[in-house]
Protein backbone atom coordinates (compact mmCIF):
# COMPACT_ATOMS: atom_id res chain seq x y z
CA UNK A 1 0.00 0.00 0.00
CA UNK A 2 1.50 3.30 -1.01
CA UNK A 3 1.31 6.13 1.46
CA UNK A 4 -1.20 8.72 0.37
CA UNK A 5 -0.55 12.43 0.60
CA UNK A 6 -3.68 12.83 2.69
CA UNK A 7 -2.31 10.47 5.30
CA UNK A 8 0.67 12.50 6.32
CA UNK A 9 -1.35 13.68 9.31
CA UNK A 10 -2.38 11.51 12.23
CA UNK A 11 -2.85 8.38 10.14
CA UNK A 12 0.84 8.09 9.34
CA UNK A 13 2.27 7.59 12.86
CA UNK A 14 -0.82 5.60 13.89
CA UNK A 15 -0.30 3.31 10.93
CA UNK A 16 3.31 2.76 11.93
CA UNK A 17 2.45 2.11 15.57
CA UNK A 18 -0.24 -0.40 14.66
CA UNK A 19 2.01 -2.15 12.16
CA UNK A 20 4.72 -2.49 14.82
CA UNK A 21 2.23 -3.95 17.33
CA UNK A 22 0.94 -6.39 14.73
CA UNK A 23 4.42 -7.47 13.64
CA UNK A 24 5.34 -8.14 17.28
CA UNK A 25 2.19 -10.26 17.66
CA UNK A 26 1.17 -8.07 20.57
CA UNK A 27 -1.78 -8.84 22.81
CA UNK A 28 -2.97 -5.74 24.58
CA UNK A 29 -4.09 -2.22 23.90
CA UNK A 30 -2.72 0.58 21.74
CA UNK A 31 -4.04 3.67 23.50
CA UNK A 32 -4.48 6.75 21.33
CA UNK A 33 -4.87 10.16 22.98
CA UNK A 34 -6.23 12.98 20.89
CA UNK A 35 -9.55 13.95 19.41
CA UNK A 36 -11.55 11.76 19.48
CA UNK A 37 -8.89 9.31 20.57
CA UNK A 38 -9.55 5.76 21.65
CA UNK A 39 -8.13 2.33 22.29
CA UNK A 40 -7.17 -0.33 19.75
CA UNK A 41 -7.31 -3.81 21.27
CA UNK A 42 -5.15 -6.53 19.79
CA UNK A 43 -4.85 -10.26 20.35
CA UNK A 44 -1.79 -11.98 18.88
CA UNK A 45 -1.17 -9.02 16.60
CA UNK A 46 -4.72 -8.95 15.22
CA UNK A 47 -7.21 -6.20 15.94
CA UNK A 48 -10.21 -7.51 17.89
CA UNK A 49 -11.88 -4.23 18.90
CA UNK A 50 -11.52 -0.46 18.79
CA UNK A 51 -13.14 1.75 21.39
CA UNK A 52 -13.59 5.43 20.56
CA UNK A 53 -16.15 8.11 21.45
CA UNK A 54 -16.01 9.06 17.77
CA UNK A 55 -17.70 5.98 16.30
CA UNK A 56 -20.65 3.80 17.35
CA UNK A 57 -19.67 0.55 19.07
CA UNK A 58 -21.13 -2.76 17.85
CA UNK A 59 -23.60 -2.54 20.74
CA UNK A 60 -24.86 0.85 19.54
CA UNK A 61 -25.01 -0.38 15.93
CA UNK A 62 -27.05 -3.44 16.86
CA UNK A 63 -29.38 -1.77 19.36
CA UNK A 64 -30.02 1.61 17.76
CA UNK A 65 -30.67 0.03 14.37
CA UNK A 66 -33.13 -2.31 16.14
CA UNK A 67 -31.29 -5.31 14.72
CA UNK A 68 -31.32 -6.74 18.23
CA UNK A 69 -33.90 -5.68 20.79
CA UNK A 70 -32.78 -4.29 24.10
CA UNK A 71 -34.41 -7.09 26.06
CA UNK A 72 -32.74 -9.74 23.88
CA UNK A 73 -29.42 -7.98 24.40
CA UNK A 74 -29.91 -7.88 28.17
CA UNK A 75 -30.88 -11.55 28.25
CA UNK A 76 -27.77 -12.56 26.29
CA UNK A 77 -25.56 -10.26 28.34
CA UNK A 78 -26.81 -11.67 31.62
CA UNK A 79 -26.41 -15.24 30.39
CA UNK A 80 -22.87 -14.55 29.19
CA UNK A 81 -22.00 -12.93 32.52
CA UNK A 82 -23.40 -15.80 34.57
CA UNK A 83 -21.78 -18.51 32.47
CA UNK A 84 -18.55 -16.53 32.14
CA UNK A 85 -18.99 -17.07 28.43
CA UNK A 86 -18.83 -14.90 25.38
CA UNK A 87 -21.51 -12.44 24.36
CA UNK A 88 -21.13 -13.33 20.66
CA UNK A 89 -21.71 -17.02 21.41
CA UNK A 90 -24.85 -16.18 23.39
CA UNK A 91 -26.27 -13.95 20.65
CA UNK A 92 -25.67 -16.62 18.01
CA UNK A 93 -26.84 -19.57 20.13
CA UNK A 94 -30.07 -17.71 20.91
CA UNK A 95 -30.50 -17.04 17.18
CA UNK A 96 -30.62 -13.31 17.77
CA UNK A 97 -28.11 -12.80 14.96
CA UNK A 98 -26.34 -15.04 12.45
CA UNK A 99 -22.64 -15.71 12.99
CA UNK A 100 -21.70 -14.42 9.53
CA UNK A 101 -23.89 -11.37 9.99
CA UNK A 102 -22.41 -10.63 13.41
CA UNK A 103 -18.91 -10.94 12.03
CA UNK A 104 -19.92 -8.52 9.28
CA UNK A 105 -21.26 -5.99 11.78
CA UNK A 106 -18.16 -6.29 13.98
CA UNK A 107 -15.73 -5.86 11.09
CA UNK A 108 -17.75 -2.91 9.79
CA UNK A 109 -17.65 -1.30 13.25
CA UNK A 110 -13.91 -1.95 13.45
CA UNK A 111 -13.19 -0.29 10.11
CA UNK A 112 -15.39 2.67 11.01
CA UNK A 113 -13.66 3.22 14.36
CA UNK A 114 -10.22 2.98 12.74
CA UNK A 115 -11.27 5.47 10.06
CA UNK A 116 -12.48 7.89 12.76
CA UNK A 117 -9.26 7.54 14.77
CA UNK A 118 -7.14 8.07 11.68
CA UNK A 119 -9.18 11.10 10.59
CA UNK A 120 -8.96 12.78 13.99
CA UNK A 121 -6.01 14.26 15.79
CA UNK A 122 -3.45 12.07 17.52
CA UNK A 123 -1.51 13.64 20.38
CA UNK A 124 0.27 10.52 21.50
CA UNK A 125 -0.12 6.79 21.65
CA UNK A 126 1.30 4.07 23.83
CA UNK A 127 1.05 0.32 23.79
CA UNK A 128 -0.05 -1.49 26.91
CA UNK A 129 0.46 -5.24 26.62
CA UNK A 130 -1.96 -7.26 28.71
CA UNK A 131 -5.29 -9.04 28.62
CA UNK A 132 -8.07 -7.57 26.48
CA UNK A 133 -11.57 -7.32 27.86
CA UNK A 134 -14.21 -6.23 25.37
CA UNK A 135 -17.83 -7.27 25.21
CA UNK A 136 -17.97 -8.10 21.49
CA UNK A 137 -14.52 -8.75 20.00
CA UNK A 138 -14.07 -9.74 16.36
CA UNK A 139 -13.13 -13.42 16.34
CA UNK A 140 -10.70 -14.12 14.82
CA UNK A 141 -9.23 -10.62 14.93
CA UNK A 142 -8.82 -8.53 11.80
CA UNK A 143 -5.49 -8.33 10.04
CA UNK A 144 -3.94 -4.90 10.31
CA UNK A 145 -3.14 -4.81 6.56
CA UNK A 146 -6.82 -5.18 5.72
CA UNK A 147 -7.83 -2.61 8.33
CA UNK A 148 -5.23 -0.06 7.24
CA UNK A 149 -5.97 -0.56 3.54
CA UNK A 150 -9.67 0.02 4.19
CA UNK A 151 -8.85 3.11 6.25
CA UNK A 152 -6.74 4.50 3.40
CA UNK A 153 -9.55 3.82 0.95
CA UNK A 154 -12.02 5.67 3.14
CA UNK A 155 -9.74 8.66 3.59
CA UNK A 156 -9.27 8.78 -0.21
CA UNK A 157 -13.03 8.63 -0.78
CA UNK A 158 -13.55 11.39 1.78
CA UNK A 159 -10.93 13.56 0.08
CA UNK A 160 -12.65 13.05 -3.27
CA UNK A 161 -15.99 14.41 -2.07
CA UNK A 162 -16.88 17.85 -3.43
CA UNK A 163 -17.22 19.34 0.05
CA UNK A 164 -15.02 18.85 3.05
CA UNK A 165 -16.69 16.66 5.63
CA UNK A 166 -15.03 17.15 8.96
CA UNK A 167 -16.26 14.45 11.30
CA UNK A 168 -16.69 16.72 14.28
CA UNK A 169 -17.01 20.25 13.02
CA UNK A 170 -19.20 20.44 9.94
CA UNK A 171 -22.87 20.54 10.80
CA UNK A 172 -25.70 19.65 8.49
CA UNK A 173 -28.90 21.63 8.30
CA UNK A 174 -31.95 21.16 6.10
CA UNK A 175 -31.37 22.55 2.62
CA UNK A 176 -33.60 25.20 1.13
CA UNK A 177 -34.19 23.07 -1.94
CA UNK A 178 -35.71 20.15 -0.06
CA UNK A 179 -37.97 18.64 -2.66
CA UNK A 180 -40.83 16.37 -1.83
CA UNK A 181 -40.55 13.02 -3.54
CA UNK A 182 -36.81 13.13 -4.14
CA UNK A 183 -35.51 9.88 -2.76
CA UNK A 184 -31.86 9.00 -2.56
CA UNK A 185 -31.34 6.61 0.31
CA UNK A 186 -33.67 4.49 2.33
CA UNK A 187 -33.04 6.33 5.56
CA UNK A 188 -33.25 9.75 3.90
CA UNK A 189 -36.18 11.05 5.94
CA UNK A 190 -34.58 9.97 9.20
CA UNK A 191 -31.24 11.53 8.36
CA UNK A 192 -32.84 14.78 7.19
CA UNK A 193 -34.77 15.01 10.44
CA UNK A 194 -31.55 14.54 12.41
CA UNK A 195 -29.53 17.03 10.36
CA UNK A 196 -30.81 19.98 12.35
CA UNK A 197 -27.69 22.11 12.41
CA UNK A 198 -26.82 20.96 15.91
CA UNK A 199 -25.45 17.52 15.15
CA UNK A 200 -22.17 16.49 13.60
CA UNK A 201 -22.04 13.55 11.18
CA UNK A 202 -20.79 11.54 14.16
CA UNK A 203 -23.83 12.54 16.25
CA UNK A 204 -26.17 11.53 13.42
CA UNK A 205 -24.38 8.19 13.06
CA UNK A 206 -24.91 7.47 16.76
CA UNK A 207 -28.57 8.46 16.60
CA UNK A 208 -29.20 6.19 13.61
CA UNK A 209 -27.05 3.29 14.78
CA UNK A 210 -24.92 3.23 11.66
CA UNK A 211 -21.30 3.92 10.82
CA UNK A 212 -19.81 7.42 10.65
CA UNK A 213 -18.32 6.84 7.19
CA UNK A 214 -21.64 5.50 5.86
CA UNK A 215 -23.36 8.56 7.34
CA UNK A 216 -20.91 10.96 5.69
CA UNK A 217 -21.51 9.30 2.31
CA UNK A 218 -25.26 9.68 2.80
CA UNK A 219 -24.88 13.31 3.87
CA UNK A 220 -22.69 13.98 0.84
CA UNK A 221 -25.33 12.55 -1.49
CA UNK A 222 -28.07 14.59 0.16
CA UNK A 223 -25.84 17.65 -0.05
CA UNK A 224 -25.26 17.03 -3.74
CA UNK A 225 -29.01 16.87 -4.29
CA UNK A 226 -29.40 20.20 -2.45
CA UNK A 227 -31.39 18.52 0.27
CA UNK A 228 -28.86 19.62 2.87
CA UNK A 229 -26.62 22.54 3.57
CA UNK A 230 -23.55 22.42 5.74
CA UNK A 231 -22.92 24.98 8.45
CA UNK A 232 -19.57 26.04 9.79
CA UNK A 233 -20.71 26.40 13.38
CA UNK A 234 -23.09 24.58 15.62
CA UNK A 235 -26.54 26.12 15.65
CA UNK A 236 -28.41 26.38 18.91
CA UNK A 237 -32.08 25.91 19.44
CA UNK A 238 -32.33 29.66 19.77
CA UNK A 239 -31.03 30.11 16.21
CA UNK A 240 -33.73 27.79 15.05
CA UNK A 241 -36.40 29.62 16.97
CA UNK A 242 -36.06 32.70 14.84
CA UNK A 243 -39.13 33.58 12.77
CA UNK A 244 -39.53 31.33 9.79
CA UNK A 245 -37.45 28.58 11.35
CA UNK A 246 -40.10 27.44 13.76
CA UNK A 247 -41.26 23.92 13.10
CA UNK A 248 -44.87 23.86 11.89
CA UNK A 249 -45.86 21.22 14.41
CA UNK A 250 -44.46 23.18 17.34
CA UNK A 251 -47.32 23.56 19.72
CA UNK A 252 -47.30 23.80 23.48
CA UNK A 253 -47.49 20.48 25.22
CA UNK A 254 -45.93 18.38 22.47
CA UNK A 255 -42.88 16.56 23.80
CA UNK A 256 -40.66 17.50 20.86
CA UNK A 257 -41.44 21.19 21.04
CA UNK A 258 -38.78 23.83 21.27
CA UNK A 259 -38.58 25.62 24.61
CA UNK A 260 -41.29 28.21 24.68
CA UNK A 261 -40.44 30.19 27.76
CA UNK A 262 -36.85 30.94 26.95
CA UNK A 263 -37.29 34.64 26.36
CA UNK A 264 -39.09 35.14 29.65
CA UNK A 265 -36.53 33.14 31.50
CA UNK A 266 -33.66 35.05 29.99
CA UNK A 267 -35.37 38.24 30.97
CA UNK A 268 -35.16 37.12 34.57
CA UNK A 269 -31.41 37.37 34.37
CA UNK A 270 -31.51 40.83 32.87
CA UNK A 271 -34.37 42.23 34.91
CA UNK A 272 -33.02 45.23 36.89
CA UNK A 273 -35.48 44.45 39.63
CA UNK A 274 -33.98 41.01 40.04
CA UNK A 275 -31.74 41.75 42.98
CA UNK A 276 -30.62 38.20 43.32
CA UNK A 277 -30.99 35.27 40.99
CA UNK A 278 -32.43 32.93 43.54
CA UNK A 279 -35.06 35.13 45.10
CA UNK A 280 -37.51 35.42 42.22
CA UNK A 281 -36.72 31.97 40.95
CA UNK A 282 -37.67 30.42 44.25
CA UNK A 283 -41.13 31.81 43.83
CA UNK A 284 -41.56 29.83 40.64
CA UNK A 285 -42.43 26.29 41.47
CA UNK A 286 -41.10 23.72 39.03
CA UNK A 287 -43.99 21.71 37.74
CA UNK A 288 -44.39 18.55 35.77
CA UNK A 289 -46.84 18.43 32.90
CA UNK A 290 -48.07 21.93 33.60
CA UNK A 291 -50.54 23.52 31.26
CA UNK A 292 -49.04 25.87 28.70
CA UNK A 293 -48.53 29.41 29.85
CA UNK A 294 -48.60 28.76 33.56
CA UNK A 295 -45.72 29.66 35.81
CA UNK A 296 -44.63 32.48 33.57
CA UNK A 297 -44.43 35.26 36.11
CA UNK A 298 -43.46 35.37 39.73
CA UNK B 1 -10.12 -20.11 15.25
CA UNK B 2 -11.72 -19.87 11.81
CA UNK B 3 -13.80 -16.98 10.63
CA UNK B 4 -17.38 -18.13 10.13
CA UNK B 5 -17.70 -15.64 7.32
CA UNK B 6 -14.68 -17.07 5.51
CA UNK B 7 -16.07 -20.56 6.00
CA UNK B 8 -19.39 -19.54 4.46
CA UNK B 9 -17.69 -17.85 1.52
CA UNK B 10 -15.67 -21.02 0.92
CA UNK B 11 -18.96 -22.86 0.43
CA UNK B 12 -19.65 -20.51 -2.48
CA UNK B 13 -16.19 -21.24 -3.88
CA UNK B 14 -17.19 -24.89 -4.12
CA UNK B 15 -19.37 -24.10 -7.14
CA UNK B 16 -17.94 -24.77 -10.56
CA UNK B 17 -16.36 -21.75 -12.24
CA UNK B 18 -16.21 -19.48 -9.18
CA UNK B 19 -13.02 -17.44 -9.12
CA UNK B 20 -13.71 -15.27 -6.09
CA UNK B 21 -16.48 -14.53 -3.60
CA UNK B 22 -16.85 -11.61 -1.22
CA UNK B 23 -19.22 -10.03 1.22
CA UNK B 24 -19.52 -6.29 0.59
CA UNK B 25 -21.07 -3.67 2.88
CA UNK B 26 -23.36 -1.64 0.61
CA UNK B 27 -23.33 1.54 2.72
CA UNK B 28 -19.54 1.89 2.69
CA UNK B 29 -18.44 -0.26 -0.25
CA UNK B 30 -16.12 -2.14 2.08
CA UNK B 31 -15.03 -5.72 1.45
CA UNK B 32 -16.09 -7.32 4.75
CA UNK B 33 -14.62 -10.70 3.87
CA UNK B 34 -13.38 -12.40 0.72
CA UNK B 35 -11.97 -15.66 -0.66
CA UNK B 36 -10.48 -16.72 -3.99
CA UNK B 37 -8.49 -14.93 -6.67
CA UNK B 38 -8.45 -11.19 -6.12
CA UNK B 39 -6.43 -8.63 -7.97
CA UNK B 40 -5.16 -5.43 -6.38
CA UNK B 41 -8.18 -3.59 -7.78
CA UNK B 42 -10.61 -5.86 -5.95
CA UNK B 43 -11.54 -3.33 -3.22
CA UNK B 44 -12.19 -0.68 -5.88
CA UNK B 45 -14.35 -3.12 -7.87
CA UNK B 46 -16.26 -3.99 -4.70
CA UNK B 47 -16.90 -0.33 -3.93
CA UNK B 48 -18.23 0.29 -7.43
CA UNK B 49 -20.51 -2.76 -7.07
CA UNK B 50 -21.97 -1.15 -3.94
CA UNK B 51 -22.39 2.09 -5.92
CA UNK B 52 -24.29 0.16 -8.63
CA UNK B 53 -26.68 -1.14 -6.01
CA UNK B 54 -27.28 2.32 -4.59
CA UNK B 55 -27.79 3.76 -8.07
CA UNK B 56 -30.27 1.03 -8.98
CA UNK B 57 -32.10 1.56 -5.70
CA UNK B 58 -32.16 5.29 -6.27
CA UNK B 59 -33.86 5.09 -9.67
CA UNK B 60 -37.29 6.59 -9.17
CA UNK B 61 -39.97 3.99 -8.87
CA UNK B 62 -37.51 1.13 -9.10
CA UNK B 63 -39.03 -0.65 -6.15
CA UNK B 64 -42.47 -0.37 -7.67
CA UNK B 65 -41.42 -2.22 -10.81
CA UNK B 66 -41.68 -5.53 -9.00
CA UNK B 67 -40.21 -5.35 -5.54
CA UNK B 68 -36.88 -4.54 -3.95
CA UNK B 69 -33.56 -4.98 -5.70
CA UNK B 70 -32.46 -8.61 -5.45
CA UNK B 71 -29.51 -9.08 -7.75
CA UNK B 72 -27.24 -7.30 -10.19
CA UNK B 73 -25.45 -9.25 -12.92
CA UNK B 74 -22.56 -7.86 -14.87
CA UNK B 75 -21.43 -9.79 -17.91
CA UNK B 76 -18.06 -9.18 -19.55
CA UNK B 77 -16.41 -11.09 -22.41
CA UNK B 78 -14.80 -13.59 -20.12
CA UNK B 79 -16.57 -13.28 -16.79
CA UNK B 80 -19.84 -13.18 -14.93
CA UNK B 81 -20.20 -10.98 -11.88
CA UNK B 82 -23.22 -11.81 -9.80
CA UNK B 83 -24.10 -9.60 -6.83
CA UNK B 84 -26.87 -10.80 -4.57
CA UNK B 85 -28.42 -8.30 -2.15
CA UNK B 86 -28.70 -9.58 1.41
CA UNK B 87 -30.94 -7.67 3.76
CA UNK B 88 -29.08 -6.82 6.92
CA UNK B 89 -29.13 -4.15 9.55
CA UNK B 90 -27.49 -1.87 10.53
CA UNK B 91 -26.77 0.00 7.32
CA UNK B 92 -28.02 -0.49 3.79
CA UNK B 93 -27.50 -4.23 3.69
CA UNK B 94 -24.75 -6.51 2.45
CA UNK B 95 -23.88 -7.81 -0.98
CA UNK B 96 -22.70 -11.31 -1.82
CA UNK B 97 -20.45 -10.73 -4.79
CA UNK B 98 -19.31 -13.69 -6.89
CA UNK B 99 -16.85 -13.57 -9.77
CA UNK B 100 -17.31 -16.49 -12.20
CA UNK B 101 -15.64 -17.83 -15.32
CA UNK B 102 -18.12 -17.29 -18.15
CA UNK B 103 -16.84 -20.20 -20.21
CA UNK B 104 -17.64 -22.64 -17.43
CA UNK B 105 -21.04 -21.51 -16.17
CA UNK B 106 -24.48 -20.50 -17.31
CA UNK B 107 -25.81 -17.20 -15.93
CA UNK B 108 -29.26 -18.50 -15.03
CA UNK B 109 -28.01 -21.57 -13.25
CA UNK B 110 -25.26 -19.72 -11.41
CA UNK B 111 -27.71 -17.06 -10.27
CA UNK B 112 -30.07 -19.72 -8.96
CA UNK B 113 -27.35 -21.60 -7.09
CA UNK B 114 -25.86 -18.46 -5.57
CA UNK B 115 -29.33 -17.26 -4.60
CA UNK B 116 -29.94 -20.51 -2.72
CA UNK B 117 -26.68 -20.29 -0.87
CA UNK B 118 -26.68 -16.55 -0.19
CA UNK B 119 -28.69 -16.51 3.07
CA UNK B 120 -26.26 -19.03 4.58
CA UNK B 121 -23.44 -16.50 4.32
CA UNK B 122 -24.99 -14.33 7.02
CA UNK B 123 -26.39 -17.22 9.06
CA UNK C 1 -24.72 39.65 27.51
CA UNK C 2 -23.76 37.27 30.26
CA UNK C 3 -26.32 34.74 29.15
CA UNK C 4 -24.85 34.61 25.65
CA UNK C 5 -21.46 34.01 27.19
CA UNK C 6 -23.10 31.29 29.20
CA UNK C 7 -24.39 29.64 26.07
CA UNK C 8 -21.04 30.09 24.34
CA UNK C 9 -19.33 28.41 27.29
CA UNK C 10 -21.67 25.44 27.09
CA UNK C 11 -21.19 25.23 23.33
CA UNK C 12 -17.42 25.27 23.79
CA UNK C 13 -17.68 22.31 26.15
CA UNK C 14 -19.80 20.53 23.54
CA UNK C 15 -17.08 21.01 20.97
CA UNK C 16 -14.35 19.80 23.34
CA UNK C 17 -16.12 16.70 24.60
CA UNK C 18 -17.33 14.17 22.05
CA UNK C 19 -20.85 12.85 22.49
CA UNK C 20 -22.70 15.67 24.28
CA UNK C 21 -26.18 15.92 22.76
CA UNK C 22 -27.79 18.51 25.01
CA UNK C 23 -27.03 20.92 27.82
CA UNK C 24 -28.89 23.04 30.36
CA UNK C 25 -28.11 25.30 33.29
CA UNK C 26 -30.81 25.52 35.92
CA UNK C 27 -31.28 27.03 39.33
CA UNK C 28 -31.19 24.79 42.38
CA UNK C 29 -34.90 25.45 42.57
CA UNK C 30 -35.23 23.55 39.33
CA UNK C 31 -35.84 26.40 36.93
CA UNK C 32 -34.15 26.77 33.58
CA UNK C 33 -31.60 29.55 33.22
CA UNK C 34 -30.20 28.58 29.80
CA UNK C 35 -30.76 25.51 27.69
CA UNK C 36 -29.91 23.79 24.45
CA UNK C 37 -31.36 20.40 25.13
CA UNK C 38 -31.91 18.99 21.66
CA UNK C 39 -35.59 18.19 21.95
CA UNK C 40 -35.71 17.13 25.60
CA UNK C 41 -38.23 19.17 27.63
CA UNK C 42 -36.01 21.73 29.39
CA UNK C 43 -38.44 22.50 32.20
CA UNK C 44 -38.86 18.90 33.25
CA UNK C 45 -35.15 18.31 32.82
CA UNK C 46 -34.30 21.28 35.06
CA UNK C 47 -36.69 20.22 37.78
CA UNK C 48 -35.47 16.61 37.79
CA UNK C 49 -31.83 17.68 37.64
CA UNK C 50 -32.14 19.89 40.71
CA UNK C 51 -33.81 17.06 42.60
CA UNK C 52 -31.24 14.50 41.45
CA UNK C 53 -28.36 16.75 42.45
CA UNK C 54 -29.78 17.30 45.93
CA UNK C 55 -30.29 13.57 46.33
CA UNK C 56 -26.80 12.68 45.09
CA UNK C 57 -25.26 15.23 47.45
CA UNK C 58 -27.17 13.78 50.40
CA UNK C 59 -26.13 10.29 49.36
CA UNK C 60 -22.46 11.24 49.20
CA UNK C 61 -22.70 13.03 52.51
CA UNK C 62 -24.44 10.07 54.16
CA UNK C 63 -21.72 7.76 52.87
CA UNK C 64 -19.12 10.11 54.32
CA UNK C 65 -17.42 10.57 50.97
CA UNK C 66 -16.84 14.31 50.96
CA UNK C 67 -17.96 16.63 48.17
CA UNK C 68 -19.96 15.47 45.16
CA UNK C 69 -17.93 15.95 41.98
CA UNK C 70 -20.50 14.78 39.46
CA UNK C 71 -23.50 12.52 39.26
CA UNK C 72 -23.46 10.40 36.11
CA UNK C 73 -26.28 8.14 35.01
CA UNK C 74 -25.58 5.58 32.30
CA UNK C 75 -28.47 3.97 30.44
CA UNK C 76 -28.97 1.83 27.35
CA UNK C 77 -29.37 4.93 25.24
CA UNK C 78 -26.81 7.32 26.67
CA UNK C 79 -25.64 9.34 29.66
CA UNK C 80 -26.85 12.13 31.93
CA UNK C 81 -24.15 14.02 33.87
CA UNK C 82 -25.05 16.50 36.61
CA UNK C 83 -22.75 19.07 38.23
CA UNK C 84 -23.25 21.59 41.01
CA UNK C 85 -22.44 25.13 39.88
CA UNK C 86 -21.64 27.07 43.03
CA UNK C 87 -24.36 26.98 45.62
CA UNK C 88 -27.19 28.27 43.45
CA UNK C 89 -27.14 26.50 40.11
CA UNK C 90 -26.77 23.16 38.43
CA UNK C 91 -25.39 22.07 35.06
CA UNK C 92 -26.80 19.06 33.26
CA UNK C 93 -25.24 17.42 30.23
CA UNK C 94 -26.97 14.86 28.07
CA UNK C 95 -24.75 12.51 26.11
CA UNK C 96 -25.14 9.58 23.75
CA UNK C 97 -23.62 6.12 24.22
CA UNK C 98 -20.27 7.36 22.97
CA UNK C 99 -19.93 10.25 25.43
CA UNK C 100 -16.25 10.74 26.25
CA UNK C 101 -16.53 10.48 30.03
CA UNK C 102 -12.77 10.69 30.55
CA UNK C 103 -12.50 13.98 28.73
CA UNK C 104 -15.65 15.22 30.42
CA UNK C 105 -14.03 14.75 33.86
CA UNK C 106 -11.08 16.74 32.62
CA UNK C 107 -12.90 19.56 30.82
CA UNK C 108 -15.99 20.08 32.97
CA UNK C 109 -14.20 21.68 35.96
CA UNK C 110 -13.13 24.84 34.12
CA UNK C 111 -16.52 25.17 32.43
CA UNK C 112 -18.32 25.00 35.76
CA UNK C 113 -16.06 27.67 37.27
CA UNK C 114 -16.72 29.96 34.29
CA UNK C 115 -20.47 29.38 34.46
CA UNK C 116 -20.42 30.13 38.17
CA UNK C 117 -18.56 33.39 37.55
CA UNK C 118 -20.96 34.37 34.75
CA UNK C 119 -23.98 33.71 36.93
CA UNK C 120 -22.48 35.72 39.81
CA UNK C 121 -21.76 38.57 37.40
CA UNK C 122 -25.29 38.39 36.08
CA UNK C 123 -26.84 38.66 39.56
CA UNK C 124 -24.57 41.53 40.60
CA UNK C 125 -25.33 43.39 37.35
CA UNK C 126 -28.99 42.95 38.05
CA UNK C 127 -28.50 44.18 41.60
CA UNK C 128 -26.59 47.24 40.39
CA UNK C 129 -29.29 48.08 37.82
Amino acid sequence: MTTEGSEDGPAGPLREALTVCAAAGMSGTLRVTGHPGGAIHLVDGRVVAIETPGAPSPEVLLLRSHRITESDWDTAFAAAAVAGGRMSAELIAREMVGSGELEGVLRTALADAMFVLASGTVEEYRSEPGPVDFVLPVEPGAETEWLLAETSRRIRVLASLPDRYDLNRVMAAPGAAARPGARLVESQDEILALADGRRTPRDIAFALGQGVFATILQLARLREADLLVTASRRMTERDRREPGHQAPGDEPGSPSKLPRRQRDRSALLRNPKTAELRAPLRLLQPRFGRSPGSGETP
Amino acid sequence: MLSSLTEALRQVMAFDGVRAAALIDIATGMVVGSVGEQGTDFPAAAASMADEVRTARGVAGFGRLGGDLDEISLVTKGRLHISKVLGSRPGEGMLLYVDLDRARVNLGLASLQIGRLAPAVLA
Amino acid sequence: MAEDKLLAEIQALRDKVTGITGTAVASRDGLIIRDDTGGVDPDNLAALTATALALAQRLVSEAGQGTLREAVTRSSGGHVAIYAVGANAVLVLLGDEGLDITRLHYESRATIDTIEALLALSSSESAAG
